[in-house]
């Protein structure tokens, strides 16, 4: 599918001007701060960018999973064409763990530590599907093969504690698969477990999405990760996209300073031996507490001037975009 | 090989705990820690890579002194580190850990801090203390002003420098680095690195750098040791281990370190269908 063709076609999920404020002693902490991006049909979508840059937040925005305070404002959250954004509490709790799944960073907390794990998948399968109560178990049994967990009848019986890490992220898995979503929300889904374990996790995911033709909104501070697995890259900084494009592209020629910075500072970038320094971004995040006016990265930015301290629009560079006044200005010189 | 002599030997090191799960349960021995032999060279990097419940923080705790070993030695410059007092194995040797959030006292000013070790020595009159700790906060890239706050108003990045400035006020010859950027972002971490890096060029420190991030170890490390159930199973120049390793699971450890590949996939390491975890 061209990116044309993807673009006409209905997105499974469109987020618009979408804010999140939250209450703190000091003030009101804009946590995420007029985000808007689209995911479409067997699309991956990865949001990257360091803590507090509002990437789960947005996720939990879009699940109206807010903290008790937050507030949540957007021009449109829409998902397969249904506004979600004005359907109230009632009717995001029908489609969590239904149309669209959710696998977040500690499969611990995910699952009840009292109940079996067979319990806990039969259960998500009779809250949504209550007529069709007796194919549960099957169900059950069926999605932990899928996710590649051996002996799937025996697991039903056994407690979260009974299993490592690797294998209680695969249960959280298929709990979300249980009522063939539509889309899964994957916040950091890797992140507790170890390197081994975590190759093999994602691999599962991105298969699952293939085999299942999902639409996947992957939360990450991985970049390796995101460049491996997504088709688009969003990244966020100081609660606002920063950047969109392809995943090629991205990586071929971030045109934000701060996801340029970012990629310099891997230790990958460094060639080994050479004894040179890791390329560092000075400084530190602003505080989100109150209004911020201008670029947010302009303390911080190598290339800032006066017009950086207006405020600045996501640029459209032609298939992408990026919050930079210089951004789009590279092709006329090169 | 290098001639420089070495400040740290481990010598056949076993660390065993016995688990009891009940009166009637059969006692079971683990082995966290199995037969490992180290050196650390002067002003080397060892780089000690794993994953959980490998044995390498057990194998830092004994490094420090704060355990002592089932069986084996560990020697500080040549002396059994037994036979030497909790202060004596701080001012050689001082650990950096993983999370600068919970290793800070949240009601000590950075001041005070960084100064405690200092006092705890009996090192110096208060005006000689005032501008060594001055001195140690500027070698960490800290502001000055930074002294007198407390960890709750500093980033995870600061905080973390605070622990090493803590850690060099005694001017140790060795830093033991558990996951010292693990729980910061990249952005951190790299300023974090390029510390420790020029800590070891300008200070002439060694260090034990224990890290399941294999892009963090071959930054700083010179040396890497591979440590899999408890035991050593490879060891040698970073550059040959990370390249060319000899032993399946650092080929797995490697293949399983993901660079940045656009469209590249996830790839399917050795005996991954067979070995469901």
């Amino acid at each position: 599918m061209t990116a044309t063709e993807m673009s006409e076609s209905q997105p499974v999920l469109a987020v618009r001007d979408m804010h999140v404020r939250l209450p703190h002693r000091a003030g009101i902490v804009h946590a995420v701060r007029g985000v808007s991006f689209d995911l479409h049909r067997g699309e991956t979508v990865c949001v990257v960018g360091e803590s507090g840059c509002g990437k789960s937040m947005s996720a939990m925005a879009i699940l109206n999973l807010l903290p008790r305070g937050a507030r949540r404002e957007a021009g449109a959250i829409s998902f397969l064409g249904e506004d979600v954004l004005n359907a109230g509490e009632r009717r995001m709790s029908e489609l969590r763990g239904d149309r669209i799944g959710m696998i977040f960073q500690e499969p611990l907390t995910a699952l009840n530590p009292s109940l079996t794990i067979g319990e806990q998948l039969m259960e998500v399968f009779r809250r949504h599907r209550p007529n069709r109560k007796g194919e549960a178990r099957e169900r059950a049994v069926d999605m932990l093969t899928q996710v590649g967990i051996p002996d799937p009848r025996e697991r039903l019986s056994q407690y979260p504690h009974q299993l490592s890490g690797g294998l209680r992220q695969r249960v959280v898995i298929a709990m979300a698969l249980m009522c063939e979503p539509t889309m899964i929300i994957a916040d950091e889904p890797t992140t507790a477990l170890d390197v081994t374990i975590q190759a093999q996790i994602l691999r599962l995911l991105i298969d699952l999405k293939d085999r299942f033709g999902l639409a996947l909104l992957l939360i990450t501070h991985d970049l390796a990760v995101a460049s491996r697995v997504a088709d688009r890259i969003v990244v966020m900084y100081a609660g606002e996209v920063v950047e969109e494009a392809e995943t090629a592209a991205f990586f071929a020629a971030p045109r934000h300073p701060y996801a340029r910075g970012l990629m310099g500072c891997l230790p990958s970038a460094q060639a080994h031996g050479s004894g040179a320094p890791l390329q560092i971004i000075p400084g530190t995040v602003p505080s989100l507490i109150g209004e911020i006016s201008g670029c947010a990265f302009r303390e911080r930015c190598p290339e800032a001037e006066p017009a950086c301290r207006s405020d600045v629009a996501l640029r459209d560079l032609g298939g992408r975009s990026a919050r930079c006044v210089h951004a789009g200005l590279e092709e006329a010189v090169a | 090989m290098s001639a420089k002599p070495s400040v740290l030997s481990v010598r056949h090191v076993s660390k065993t705990y016995r688990l009891t799960a009940g009166m009637m349960a059969p006692v079971r021995q683990i082995n966290a820690v199995n037969d490992v032999s180290l050196d650390l060279r002067e002003g080397e990097v060892l780089g000690l890579i794993g994953e959980s419940g490998c044995g390498k923080s057990t194998l830092s705790r004994l490094l420090l002194g704060l355990e002592a070993p089932s069986a084996g030695d560990v020697f500080l410059n040549g002396r059994p580190i037994s036979s030497l007092s909790r202060k004596e194995i701080a001012r050689v040797l001082q650990p950096v850990f993983q999370d600068p959030y919970s290793s800070l006292n949240p009601r000590e000013t950075v001041e005070q801090a960084v100064s405690r070790p200092l006092q705890v020595h009996g090192i110096g009159d208060r005006a000689a203390i005032r501008r060594k700790v001055a001195e140690t906060i500027d070698a960490v890239g800290l502001p000055r002003r930074a002294l007198a706050s407390y960890p709750s108003q500093l980033s995870g990045g600061q905080r973390q420098r605070v622990a090493i400035a803590r850690a060099l006020i005694l001017e140790p010859r060795i830093l033991i680095c558990d996951e010292p950027t693990s729980a910061l972002d990249v952005s951190v971490q790299a300023q974090i690195l390029n510390l420790l890096s020029e800590l070891r060029r300008s200070a002439n420190i060694s260090l034990i750098l224990i890290s399941h991030n294999l892009q963090v170890v071959q930054f700083l490390a010179d040396r890497v040791a591979v440590m899999y159930v408890g035991k050593i199973i490879e060891e040698g120049p970073a550059a040959q281990i990370l390249r060319a390793p000899a032993q399946a699971y650092t080929r797995r450890l490697l293949a399983s370190a993901l660079d940045i590949a656009p469209g590249k996939g996830i790839p399917l390491l050795d005996n991954e269908v067979a070995a469901v975890a």
